[in-house]
């Protein structure tokens, strides 16, 4: 049996057919539960919604068809216009902007010295606590008229006021709040970096090669993989942004729509008004556009992600 | 084959979960309701032996929640058999969340409700008919104005009752007039005499700690007021078809009355209001006035730590004030209760009780019902009795009947406060506004 | 340079030039050249990074310090320190809200947590061990199928999920109930993230063990329960410290599924903290703030090294 196993293609024997199709059955009934929320909660929602994004179904009342009215309204829509805008600028200068980040902070780990677990530990916290209902409090407190920023800018010329009640400032006030979770995709780099082979190094240092050379023809080809899964990850991320947005503007997406995320008026389309319908368009316009962006991604990359032979 | 069966079955699985959705939607439930005849006879008595758990949800601050578990306790003290499970939520919150109950058939057995919403409540059979009750004496409503009953009367139901009535004031602090010089209007005056009177406040540079004194917030920010315009131009807003009255042009012509004083900056910076959220320029103690509900006042004196407000008369049009007086805070029953009559007896409890009406004092507006209104008998001087004194003021002239609000209100009134916000931050103009806050209303009122 | 070393922790001292160039002569004067060079890079290397975690940590220690503040200073008083430092901002957090003390909210907190980890360290690994140790016929594209979800924003989801929970009477309510549409994800392998990061963990097993056992007859229930489980702890206790937090710091289906007062979790009743109907009272927000952090502060203490290496092997989000 053991030596019929490991053969490449034997002929189907009765028994060899019974033994796949007991294996088939033991298969689908470990795959089960995810088999069922696959279905349950994921594919067949997503067709559900496709189809609601097609009425102006509203929780009370029958839904009625509309055709393709929600989709055309969304470009009508202010609102969505302005949600499209803030998202965009805050995955195009956000992502690239953390990445830059994470990636100085872990080639300056990239040594040895004492500490090091520490720091990396150190860095990684606000990772973790991001996302959560506190720290954007904390941030937004920090950032309030008078607050400890606005007190600072005061050392530097500013006039007390803080950036949360400003409409230009709110969305670098949140970019850097993502900014500040660098962390997880530092300790990505960092595991990234750890696989380049010494030897690389060695033998640049033996042609005279320079920091600077040394970053671009070995570092940087080397870890581009790692950095490209850095960048789809934390792009898809950046365009689901809800929390601290919900936090800081009280809920309201304000001052003057400037926090006003795509997410954020989704639920307010969705579970405020109660227009499952055109929120249900909106969510379908998402997942096209994060559809569209990861292909992109995936597109490019096979010009500037460098994969070695041995890669798995 | 075999993918063709496993593709048959995952099909199907897809299938049977968009059916469940769509089932789901297509097929509105009776909310527990239903059309059942009209209770009569023991059904109308309220039980007071057997234990009855009912539950009540109203929206406000902590001070209101406070006066509530004050009426509360005075009422299951009445009423032993009685366990009352509250909550409360901030308006915006609220409406959400009854909005899901009222899909899932779970509303509370009694609650606080606002007449934005009236419209869209009264299909479906969400909220309980209580003429049943009234007939039978357990809601008491022999002393209220008729026009107040009829307010809650929506396609022949009544679905609610208010406990009271509210009608716009200007508030102003004595305080900050002494400090920069500048008297509020007074006598019949109109918006442009307050204009003038904030670019004064403006001109007089004084401060308020480390904040510039301003004579208040732009007026135009807020819906109601806009409807109180157009009132005593001598437009209905709504028409009796629940549809508006009203275009682009009304709304330009409004806003367009606060311009001089918004492009001179003699109001509040949006910025600044942005920053004292929830707070104002006034409640902050750095900004003259104020125009609200006149029972703002209590919670005014609360925020400002100000005593000595004054509560005065709102602007005059050509044919003078033309005061409303809106019907508010009003109680309902959900449909859905199982203890109709013993939900009866509570949201009576709440609004005609002489104790409880001293609890709230004039916080939920004068009292609808002449017996509690008597039983308040506020100190001189005191809020109750400056906001009780200006309704009888206000009342002595000629008033306006209040507009129904129309289906979608709370949405449309949501989005002037959005789009007045972005008027103020100047990302937005006026005839952007109109236009705007005309589409969303257009989709809101269908 | 130093070949690095698999640990991070390795205290190593600076170190020779690397041992396959044998010219001696100009190694030595190249090692004492380095020692001088390494030492001033050592110095600059801590100077930096104790500025990075000044920077980075600031938020944190600014947040302690104002929890103890009365409201009016924490605004007004950039100085982390104050003569009235007191414990009544959280005296008043503990006391809740809406009648419902803060415990209620902890309460309902940790159960939705600790469920979150039993329903996703129990579907999961048995789901990872089907894509990873059964053959069968169509593994591959559920395997696919199964990426792809890490990909779709849930938000497409969430309304048909809502329209159904809510029309079996599922959402918000005053009992237990109000969390199932909170947790059904998680006992059914909806989060593809651990069910990968298990997948990955078992593909690194050695075959060996379970092929041995099949020989002995054992069938797939057996060696999972006996076998599998058993080597797969690492994997299990890294999903579990994820699953936790994650369940714990979530925000958006709380917020959307839950709404009476006694079934908040924390983060919920954090949020009404900050509703314009409380008015700016900071400090009770900030007291709530930290005791929400607490779990995650002690988590994160007690097994950062497992936190930080499950990051570095498969990628999970912050």
């Amino acid at each position: 049996m053991a030596t019929q196993l490991a053969s490449k293609r034997p002929p189907l024997t009765p028994g060899r057919k019974r033994l796949r199709r007991r294996s088939a059955f033991a298969g689908y009934l470990f795959l089960s539960p995810w088999l069922i929320g696959f279905f349950c909660l994921t594919a067949g929602p997503m067709v559900a919604s496709l189809i609601l994004s097609f009425t102006d179904y509203d929780l009370f009342n029958r839904p009625e068809f509309l055709g393709f009215d929600n989709y055309t309204r969304l470009f009508k829509d202010p609102s969505f216009i302005q949600a499209c805008k803030v998202t965009g600028l805050y995955v195009i200068i956000g992502t690239p902007l953390k990445l830059l980040v994470s990636l100085a902070v872990a080639m300056l780990l990239n040594n040895e010295h004492r500490m090091r677990g520490f720091y990396r530990s150190a860095y990684y916290l606000p990772s973790l606590i991001g996302g959560s209902v506190s720290v954007a409090i904390v941030w937004k407190a920090m950032f309030i008229d008078h607050g400890v920023i606005a007190q600072i800018g005061q050392m530097f010329g500013g006039d007390g006021t803080g950036w949360v009640g400003n409409p230009k400032l709110t969305l670098p006030m949140l970019i850097l709040l993502t900014v500040w979770q660098f962390g997880a995709p530092m300790v990505i780099f960092l595991a990234g970096l750890k696989q380049i082979p010494q030897e690389l190094y060695e033998a640049a240092m033996v042609d005279g090669a320079g920091a600077f050379r040394k970053f671009f023809s070995i570092t940087m080809p080397m870890l581009s993989p790692v950095l490209f899964f850095n960048l789809a990850l934390e792009t898809i991320h950046a365009f689901q942004i809800f929390n601290s947005a919900f936090i800081i503007s009280n809920g309201t997406g304000g001052p003057a729509r400037s926090t006003l995320f795509y997410t954020l008026y989704l639920y307010f389309k969705g579970f405020r008004d109660f227009e499952m319908g055109y929120a249900s368009a909106l969510a379908w316009v998402l997942v096209i556009v994060i559809g569209i962006v990861t292909a992109i991604l995936f597109k490019t990359s096979n010009a500037w992600v460098y994969y070695s032979g041995d890669a798995k | 084959m075999r993918i063709k069966r496993r593709r048959l079955v995952a099909g199907a699985a897809i299938a049977a979960c968009c059916a469940m959705t769509l089932v789901a939607c297509g097929d509105p439930k009776d909310n527990g309701g239903g059309d059942k005849p009209a209770p009569t006879g023991d059904a109308l008595v309220p039980n007071t032996t057997d234990p009855i758990t009912l539950r009540f949800t109203w929206w406000g601050n902590d001070d209101r929640a406070d006066r509530y578990a004050q009426a509360i306790d005075l009422f299951t003290a009445k009423y032993p058999n009685f366990t009352i499970e509250t909550s409360s939520a901030a308006f915006a919150d609220y409406w959400p969340a009854r909005n899901t109950e009222a899909a899932g058939g779970g509303l509370p057995d009694v609650m606080q409700f606002d007449s934005a919403y009236l419209r869209e409540y009264a299909g479906g059979n969400r909220l309980l008919d209580m003429k049943p009750y009234m007939d039978a004496g357990v809601i008491k409503t022999g002393d209220y104005e008729p026009n107040l009953v009829a307010a809650g009367n929506l396609g022949g139901k009544q679905i609610a009752i208010p406990t009271g009535t509210n009608t716009l004031a200007f508030f102003y602090q004595p305080d900050l007039t002494a400090e920069t010089g500048v008297a509020f209007p007074t006598g019949n005056w109109t918006l442009e005499d307050y204009n003038a009177f904030c670019t004064q406040v403006k001109a007089a540079n004084k401060t308020a700690g480390d904040q510039p004194i301003y004579c208040g917030k732009d007026y135009t920010d807020t819906f109601w007021f806009f409807l109180q315009y157009l009132v005593q131009k001598g437009v209905a807003p709504f028409t009796d078809a629940g549809e508006l009255n009203f275009g682009e042009d009304e709304i330009k012509e409004f806003l367009a009355i606060a311009a001089p004083a918004r492009e001179a900056g003699a109001f509040t910076p949006a910025s600044r209001l942005e920053a004292l959220s929830p707070l104002t320029g006034f409640s902050n103690n750095e900004a003259i006035s104020e125009a609200s509900w006149d029972n703002f006042i209590a919670s005014f004196s609360g925020d400002t730590g100000k005593e000595n407000l004054e509560i005065v008369p709102i602007w005059s049009g050509d044919n003078g004030r033309q005061n409303f007086m809106r019907p508010a805070m009003l109680i309902s029953i959900g449909a859905n209760t199982e203890h109709p009559a013993e939900a009866a007896l509570l949201a009576d409890f709440m609004l005609n009780d002489p104790e409880v009406g001293k609890i709230f004092g004039t916080s939920r507006g004068v009292p609808s019902g002449s017996t509690v209104r008597e039983a308040l008998s506020p100190e001189a001087g005191s809020f109750d009795d400056k906001v009780m004194a200006y309704e009888e003021l206000v009342q002595e002239s000629p008033t306006a009947a209040a507009p129904i609000p129309v289906k979608g209100f709370g949405t449309i009134e949501e989005k002037w406060r959005t789009l007045a916000q972005e008027l103020g931050f100047g990302t937005i103009n006026a005839d952007q506004f109109a236009s705007e806050w005309m589409a969303e209303a257009a989709n809101a009122i269908k | 340079m130093s070949p690095s070393t698999l640990t991070g922790t390795a205290e190593r001292q600076a170190s020779g030039p690397p041992p396959r160039r044998n010219l001696a002569e100009r190694s030595k004067k190249l090692r004492s050249q380095a020692k001088v060079r390494s030492r001033v890079r050592s110095v600059l290397f801590h100077v930096v990074s104790m500025i990075v975690t000044v920077i980075l940590l600031y938020p944190a220690f600014w947040l302690v310090m104002s929890s103890f503040k009365p409201s009016h200073e924490i605004i007004g008083n950039p100085s982390p320190f104050s003569s009235e430092a007191s414990f009544d901002n959280y005296a008043e957090a503990l006391e809740g809200l809406a009648r419902n003390s803060f415990w209620t909210f902890f309460t309902n907190s940790l159960i939705v947590a600790c469920l979150s980890v039993v329903g996703v360290t129990l579907s999961c690994s048995v789901v990872a061990y089907a894509f990873s140790r059964i053959k069968f016929p169509g593994r591959n594209v559920f395997f696919v199928c199964m990426i792809s979800t890490m990909l779709i924003p849930f938000h497409v989801v969430i309304i048909p999920q809502f329209i159904v929970f809510n029309t079996l009477g599922l959402v918000g309510g005053r009992s237990y109930t109000a969390f199932i549409p909170l947790l059904i994800g998680k006992f059914l392998a909806a989060d593809g993230f651990f069910v990968f990061l298990m997948v990955q963990f078992m593909r690194g097993l050695p075959n060996d063990l379970d092929e041995a056992a099949r020989i002995d007859g054992a069938g797939h229930p057996r060696i999972f329960v006996s076998i599998m489980l058993p080597l797969m702890r690492p994997a299990l206790v890294t999903s579990s410290i994820f699953a936790f937090i994650w369940a714990w710091n979530d925000f958006f289906a709380p917020l959307i599924y839950l709404n009476t007062p006694n079934r908040y979790t924390l983060m919920v009743a954090l949020r009404q903290y900050v509703d314009p109907t409380s008015g700016s009272d900071y400090g009770t927000q900030m007291a709530m703030a930290v005791l929400a952090l607490i779990p995650v502060l002690l988590f994160f203490l007690a097994f950062q090294r497992m936190i930080v290496g499950g990051i570095a092997t498969t990628g999970l989000k912050g």
